[in-house]
């Protein structure tokens, strides 16, 4: 099943067999779960917009052109329904240049003998979770689902240059955090 | 001595400077300590980054999406047909109808002409005549009635149906 490519999945299921998107499914749910989750900060959320994400997107199937990847496609289905989730829950939704510019704080408050006990990469999934969600959209496309930065300015529709300064953004601001609670010593 | 900046220390790590602009700034590594340790803090945070894992979904997520699919998609297919059945059963009452009338004035006619031809026409037409009239006759015509009209009760439940659900799909 794995080697089977998106490409030829897609052209079984248009030509009928339905059962074959089970297998997309199966490719793509957890990524994309993890995207939505960092997104809406919300599993219960997540999982139910993953569900509508994967309808729509055995609806409009017939419809893709194969132009661009099956994940590039998707992804952006995922990533525009969350939004829409988003703006319905009446959350504030930036424009691409007011994301740019829009500067936030992560906060983590602790003390050196707590980190000892704490492994980084938890605490780093914990700051992503405090990224607004543009911001932890960039990083999850980037480090889970290995996506390039061009891959990611077409599901976000917005410039390269833009992503970059997003992904720099985060990073600097999870730096900034590691640094504000003496954390530095500790993580060299 | 020259601030480096966290982004250009971000773009040396994703390897997007010249060749030039690696060498300064690994000169400047050798002396500045501190743009050593805001590198090295970078670099850990890019490479911790690298290790999250992925959020897991149960199996049966797989499962409910599929009948889902299933459950909406084959909802149409079953309508497709009943609404072809509607057609099929609508169509042969109206040939019926249309045969009856046309086959009556068939035997009007053969009344008047005495060919050969037109009177095995006309005798055939008489019989079918029979037949249609005893059909449609007495009780068999009011429980032809009770049928079409169920069917049509039916029927426009079902349009009525399909309509609210067209309505909300379009609204959703």
């Amino acid at each position: 099943m794995r080697n089977i490519s998106d490409f030829d999945i897609i052209e079984s299921v248009k030509r009928g067999n339905s059962a074959d998107f089970s297998i997309l499914i199966d490719r793509y749910k957890n990524k994309a779960f993890s995207l939505l989750k960092r997104m809406l900060k919300n599993e219960f959320d997540a999982e139910e917009v993953l569900q509508d994400c994967f309808l729509k997107a055995y609806n409009s199937l017939q419809g893709f052109k194969q132009e661009s990847k099956f994940s590039t496609w998707f992804y952006k289905i995922v990533y525009n329904t969350a939004l829409t989730r988003l703006s319905s829950n009446k959350r504030k939704i930036e424009n691409e240049m007011s994301s740019i510019d829009d500067h936030f704080e992560l906060e983590y408050k602790s003390n050196i003998n707590e980190f000892d006990n704490r492994e980084m990469s938890a605490l780093l999934k914990k700051l992503i979770s405090q990224l607004p969600e543009n911001h932890a959209a960039v990083i999850s496309m980037f480090y889970l689902d290995e996506m390039s930065c061009e891959e990611i300015s077409e599901v976000m529709n917005i410039s390269i240059s833009n992503v970059k300064v997003m992904l720099y953004r985060s990073r600097n601001s999870l730096k900034n955090i590691i640094a504000a609670n003496n954390l530095i010593e500790e993580l060299l | 001595m020259k601030y480096i900046s966290d982004e250009i220390l971000n773009k040396y790590i994703d390897g997007e400077l010249s060749a030039e602009e690696i060498k300064n700034i690994n000169e400047l590594l050798l002396t500045d300590t501190e743009l050593k340790k805001r590198l090295s803090v970078l670099k850990r945070v890019n490479t911790e980054l690298k290790k999250i894992r992925e959020d897991e979904l149960p199996a049966a997520f797989t499962q409910r999406v599929m009948q889902r699919i299933s459950k909406k998609y084959r909802l149409p297919k079953e309508q497709k047909l009943f609404i072809t059945f509607i057609i099929s059963f609508f169509s042969v009452v109206c040939f019926s109808i249309i045969g009856y009338i046309v086959i009556n004035i068939a035997s009007e006619v053969s009344e008047t002409v005495s060919s050969g031809t037109e009177k095995t026409v006309s005798k055939y037409s008489q019989s079918l005549i029979q037949t249609l009239v005893s059909t449609f006759s007495g009780l068999n015509i009011s429980v032809f009635g009770s049928i079409l009209s169920i069917v049509l009760l039916v029927s426009g439940y079902f349009f009525f149906e399909m309509s609210k659900q067209s309505k909300t799909k379009l609204s959703n």
